[in-house]
Parts: C-alpha cells; structure tokens; sequence
C-alpha cells in the first residue's frame, strides 16, 4: 500500500527554531512539530552523561510557569553540576512553555527511561508537549508523508508489526539528538485533528541503554 | 516555480535579502549610538560594561543559560589560545 500521496503536497509540517523565542510557530495552522536543533558544549554534556548513568530518576510535579519552583522539583537529587545545569535548563524550558501555550502551570516529568514501553508510533492526545533527551538516544518522529495515518495503533499486532504499517519506510525515521527541544502538536489542539506529530521513543531495552528524558505538557 | 513556493514558505532568497538588510540596519544603529556615547564623553569602560549588562539577559533569553554558558566557554578558550603573546597551552 502507498503512502498517502495527499500529505505529499501539502506545505511542510515541521518546523526548525533557531532559538526558543522561534518556538511560536508551532502555532501556524499544519505545523505540528516546531525543533530546536541546540547543541551542548561536550564538557557540560558529560557531566549530565555521567550523572545519568549513575541516577535512576522519575520526578514529577506540576509547576507555575512563571515562576517555576525547579531547585524545589529537584531538591532530592545529589547536589552536583550536573543536577544544576537541569534545575537552569529546565527552568527556562517551563518559563518559555509557559509562553508559548499559554498556560500558567505545567507537568514536568524527569524521568530515566530504560524499556520501550512507548515504542510504537503513536501521536499525542495533548494539545502541546515539549521533550528533550537529555542524555541517550532521542526521540523518533517521521515527516506526514512517511505516514500512514489509518495504521496507527497496534490493533492486536505485535508493535514491530505495526511500526512496519504505519512507517513503511524505516530509513525515513529521523531521531532528535541529546538537548534538543522537541515542541509537539498533538491531536487536541484546536484545529489539529487527524495531524498529530507521529513519534515514539526509541527502542532500547535491548541493548541496555538507559535515556534521561524531560516531558512538560499543558495543565487546563 | 520554485520549491520554496511548493513548500508553501518564503522564498529563500527573500529572507536573505530582508535579514541582510536588518543587520546592516542594526549595526549602523548601534555604531552611531556607541559614536555618540564617545563623542559624549563616556568613558569606553562604562560603554563596554552598559554592552554586556543589556546583552547577556537577551542571549540567555533566546538560547537559555546553558547555551549561552556554553558559547561564552569556547569563547573563552578561543580568545585565550588566538590572544597574542597567551601561553599556547593552558595549565
């Protein structure tokens, strides 16, 4: 079965932010993927390669976006470097997700991820949702035409089986890379139905890898 | 017709010209704001210290502390190893 020719012809569906104050394109109506293509120095990188190695993390809290109380969020984690570039990071992603949704609060998830729990490609029910891998393998999304959107969900296929449905073509799976931002639009933001960005996160149970993923999403 | 136009965005060439256009414009304002603080008799200190305290909060505003920390580290080390008569290596 072919791909659906339709998305071939429509304006491109992703956008790339040359700094977080681009974020606002996520906005136009079609554009359901807005990336901040942002590099760490490698020395500062390491530092947090090395604290996510070491740390099993998953905290969680709903945060103002104004002034986001992150030192509190991360207050049980090992006093270090490390956990202070987070706490700087994290804090100035909620503030301009804050801005650019709207919203006043948000969830904020840090977690340590090491199974494919969220392997199949899926799109999100959230309206706007940011992810950054901090450390490990990154999120993996694919254009609208690589899609075929009538495939989505396993529906009683083993998830291999699915991924092979609903992105015929593998090799035009594309992976974000370690700090970069993704900003997501998903299926409930007004107007965005049936355009949700597909994505999932990659596969890595079994080759031992371990993620230290950052999640905010919207709070109404 | 041009991919551009298929893609439904800007043509490239347009956006070139416009942010050519922009930075020539920023930096004749900012010579001719910085000629009149010297013609002013504001010391260069003062002018370089105003700079950077109106500077960093925009950059850190746009690419976040950490990237700006990061730039300004490999600054530092590149003005360390390019500035004439800096030891060639760092201790």
């Amino acid at each position: 079965m072919a791909t659906e020719a339709l998305n071939v012809v429509v304006p491109f569906h992703f956008r790339y932010a040359r700094s977080a104050g681009e974020f606002t394109a996520i906005h136009a109506p079609g554009v359901n993927l807005v990336l901040w293509r942002r590099e760490q120095e490698p020395g500062l990188g390491r530092l947090v390669d090395e604290f996510s190695a070491a740390h099993d993390l998953d905290v969680e809290a709903v945060l103002r976006c104004a002034e986001p109380e992150v030192w509190m969020f991360l207050s049980d984690l090992p006093a270090c470097g490390a956990r202070d570039m987070l706490a700087a990071d994290i804090e100035f992603l909620v503030r301009r997700f804050g801005e650019v949704s709207g919203r006043a609060a948000a969830r904020v998830h840090l977690e340590t991820v090491q199974t494919d729990a969220c392997r199949l490609f899926h799109v999100d029910a959230a309206a706007l949702r940011m992810l950054v891998t901090y450390s490990g393998f990154g999120t993996q999304w694919v254009t609208n035409d690589n899609v075929r959107r009538g495939e989505l969900t396993a529906q009683g296929r083993s998830f291999e089986m699915a991924n092979r449905e609903i992105v015929p073509r593998p090799a035009q799976i594309r992976s974000a890379r370690p700090w970069w931002v993704m900003l997501q639009k998903g299926e409930s933001y007004p107007g965005n139905a049936g355009n949700g960005v597909v994505h999932r996160s990659p596969p890595v149970e079994h080759a031992g890898e371990r993620r230290l993923r950052l999640c905010i999403n919207e709070v109404k | 017709m041009n991919i551009d136009d298929f893609n439904g965005l800007p043509r490239a060439e347009e956006i070139a010209g416009r942010i050519s256009q922009e930075h020539a414009r920023v930096v004749a304002e900012l010579r001719g704001a910085l000629a009149r603080c010297e013609n002013g008799g504001i010391d260069k200190g003062t002018v370089n210290a105003v700079l950077i305290a109106e500077l960093l909060p925009r950059l850190v505003d746009a690419y976040g502390p950490l990237g700006v920390a990061g730039v300004l580290g490999q600054l530092a080390a590149h003005v360390a190893q390019s500035h004439h008569g800096a030891p060639l290596t760092r201790q």
